[in-house]
């Protein structure tokens, strides 16, 4: 019989006789799955918890402008909501335009067909009867846009946000305008001490707040008109080393007013930092109770497949001293101890991989990662700092399996080291 | 075949065997005769290398075994057969496995272990029982397989650690037909008892141990 030839036959009866003691041998390949989500679990809580609190910075600061600068864009936007029907009250938002649907030389394949999906889908959907004004087509789709799906072009298209969208307007023109001539007014007086992250236009506002509170911001209860506010993001400069350094710049953006002598911000955030510093003492207490854990997760399916392979040899004594006696290698007496460890070790983790599937599928990663993104959150409207999002089921899992099938390896490798010399 | 020159072996407790020195050559078989305790499974132990030898010279098919690697040691027992007492089979394994064992421990293709276990089951009188397991025999059978097992590989050295010690007297004769078989085809046999009235007929050598030493 070739090397190989045996060395499969004696892989394949390993797990014949890890059946005969039927019980041990699933006990302690449910131990080794069950070690092995927990140390799954364990893993995503504190890497994710970790980068969540290292994303923080501490040195932000949050503008919010107030809606009075919008207000001399009142003409663009009233000649944008004209065109309007009642429910549709949001001149800034990217509007439709049936043109827009026309096939152009520079589409791909793929546009061409999506932008016909697309026609074909409001023809159906907004011309029904006069249910819906056929005026609706040269209107504001963003509110229920119904053929939101049918006109969302592939991801590497230019048509951002869907087939026949006009991405901007004179009234979002002009707000947008507005939003920049702020944020200028604020780092004129304040360059010294702060410099410009971001500008929160009113589109950006409005999906962050799609994004955040997974909904329409169009909903019936916040009525029918846009009054979310824009914003801006500043990093304060290591200048600002202390409270009352950070006090006056509080006091000096605030105070800001505008060419007209109108005070243009509405209120002024910066991370609470006793909240930041409290948040980032806790990582060494995250990382030293996970690595506890972690290291009692694996060491647990290591001493039980140990001590699984250890009975089975005991149990088995008279025979492993008979093949010794007949001149049986060593190699090839260990062999079906470690193969039994690696049947220990691949079902196990066949069997973790599978819960973690079922958690994935009902969406316990949701429910774990809103966990972390509430308790570490250091401003109250979730928008400064970055939420962590995450799935379950990605290429790491295998890992996992590998981690375990190489515990029940070594467990068995000891057991053989230990019992069988 | 085997020999034994100033052969000092023993436990940690100090038991064991002191200065021994014999030969068994080809076709030659031994009784080793002794009271229990006196050494004679000790002196086997040292032939298939169950114990280190302290000192001496101890010779199995011309090589010099007393300084064996452990990693030789494997080899060395292959071409020993081995019987003892309680037999030492695999129980969870049939007759015919039972037997098969040293040849695939050799190596051997599956063609020519079915060919030699065949051979060796008509040889011991086993002829239509290979596919039966051992505790389905009786004590006899038994010891019949544990025969066919240590000679189905044609050892040059045959151990056998008193193999008629829990069988009736008839049966026992028959076992010692089995290993007078395996002399006359060329093994060196020594075989330990304590029987002596079964053996006294047999015109063989005899070496008489006593507290380790050759009386």
């Amino acid at each position: 019989m070739s090397f190989f030839n045996r060395i499969f036959c004696l892989f394949i009866q390993s797990f014949k006789y890890s059946f005969r003691e039927k019980s041990t041998f699933i006990i302690s390949t449910l131990t080794i799955s069950l070690c092995l989500v927990l140390v799954f679990l364990v893993t995503i809580l504190s890497f994710y918890s970790v980068k969540k609190i290292l994303s923080m910075d501490a040195h932000k600061l949050l503008v919010t402008f107030k809606k009075d600068i919008e207000d001399t864009c009142i003409n663009d936007c009233n000649e944008e909501i004209e065109n309007m029907i009642e429910i549709d009250r949001c001149p800034t938002c990217p509007s439709f335009s049936p043109n827009k649907l026309n096939p152009l030389s520079s589409d791909s394949e793929l546009e061409l067909i999506g932008k016909s999906r697309c026609r074909d889908c409001i023809n159906n959907e907004y011309n029904k009867g006069d249910k819906i004004p056929s005026k609706l087509i040269e209107g504001r789709k963003m509110y229920k846009f119904i053929c939101d799906e049918a006109c969302l072009p592939p991801s590497d298209s230019n048509y951002p946000p869907y087939y026949g969208a006009k991405l901007t307007n004179p009234c979002m023109d002009c707000v947008d305008e507005k939003c920049d001539q702020s944020i200028k007014y604020i780092l004129d007086k304040n360059s010294e001490m702060i410099s410009l992250i971001s500008a929160g236009y009113k589109n950006r506002e409005l999906k962050n707040f799609e994004n955040l509170f997974q909904r329409s911001y169009f909903n019936s209860y916040r009525g029918k008109t846009v009054n979310l506010p824009m914003r801006a993001e500043f990093n304060i400069d290591t200048k600002v080393d202390n409270e009352d350094k950070l006090n006056r710049l509080i006091s000096d953006v605030w105070a800001i007013k505008n060419s007209n002598g109108e005070k243009i911000v509405e209120s002024v955030q910066v991370f609470d930092e006793k909240k930041f510093t409290y948040y980032k003492s806790l990582v060494p207490m995250i990382l030293g109770s996970a690595f506890i854990t972690f290291s009692f997760a694996v060491l647990i399916p290591f001493f039980i497949v140990s001590n699984t392979i250890r009975l089975i040899i005991h149990s088995k004594r008279h025979i492993l001293s008979t093949l010794r006696l007949l001149g049986e290698r060593d190699f090839y007496i260990k062999l079906p101890f470690i193969f039994q460890g690696i049947w220990n070790g691949i079902l196990g983790g066949s069997i973790s991989i599978l819960c973690i599937f079922i958690l994935d599928l009902i969406e316990f990663n949701a429910a774990l990662y809103n966990f972390i993104n509430k308790t570490f959150s250091i401003d109250a409207n979730h928008s400064i700092t970055s939420d962590v999002q995450f799935i379950f089921m990605d290429q790491s899992v295998f890992l996992f399996f590998i981690l375990g099938v190489s515990l029940a390896i070594f467990g068995a490798m000891r057991a053989c080291s230990k019992y069988l010399d | 075949m085997i020999r034994f020159n100033n052969v000092t072996a023993t436990y940690p407790n100090g038991s064991g065997i002191y200065n021994i020195s014999f030969e068994v050559k080809k076709s030659e078989m031994l009784f080793l005769m002794g009271p229990t305790g006196s050494g004679k499974s000790t002196l086997l132990k040292a032939i298939y290398k169950g114990i280190t030898i302290d000192s001496g010279e101890l010779y199995v098919d011309n090589e010099n075994i007393a300084g064996l690697q452990k990693a030789k040691i494997p080899l060395l027992r292959r071409r020993i057969g081995m019987i003892f007492q309680d037999f030492k089979l695999l129980n969870d394994r049939s007759v015919y496995d039972n037997i098969a064992l040293p040849l695939e421990i050799d190596g051997i293709a599956s063609s020519t272990i079915k060919d030699k276990v065949y051979d060796v089951l008509d040889a011991v009188q086993l002829a239509g029982k290979g596919n039966r397991y051992p505790l389905e025999l009786s004590g006899g059978e038994q010891q019949r397989v544990s025969i066919a097992r240590a000679i189905v590989k044609e050892p040059k050295v045959l151990l056998a650690d008193e193999p008629t010690g829990n069988l009736d007297p008839n049966i026992s004769m028959e076992i010692l037909e089995l290993l007078d078989m395996a002399t006359d085809s060329g093994a060196s046999v020594i075989m330990c008892t304590h029987n002596y009235p079964l053996i006294k007929y047999k015109k063989r050598n005899f070496l008489e141990l006593l507290d380790g030493r050759i009386r």
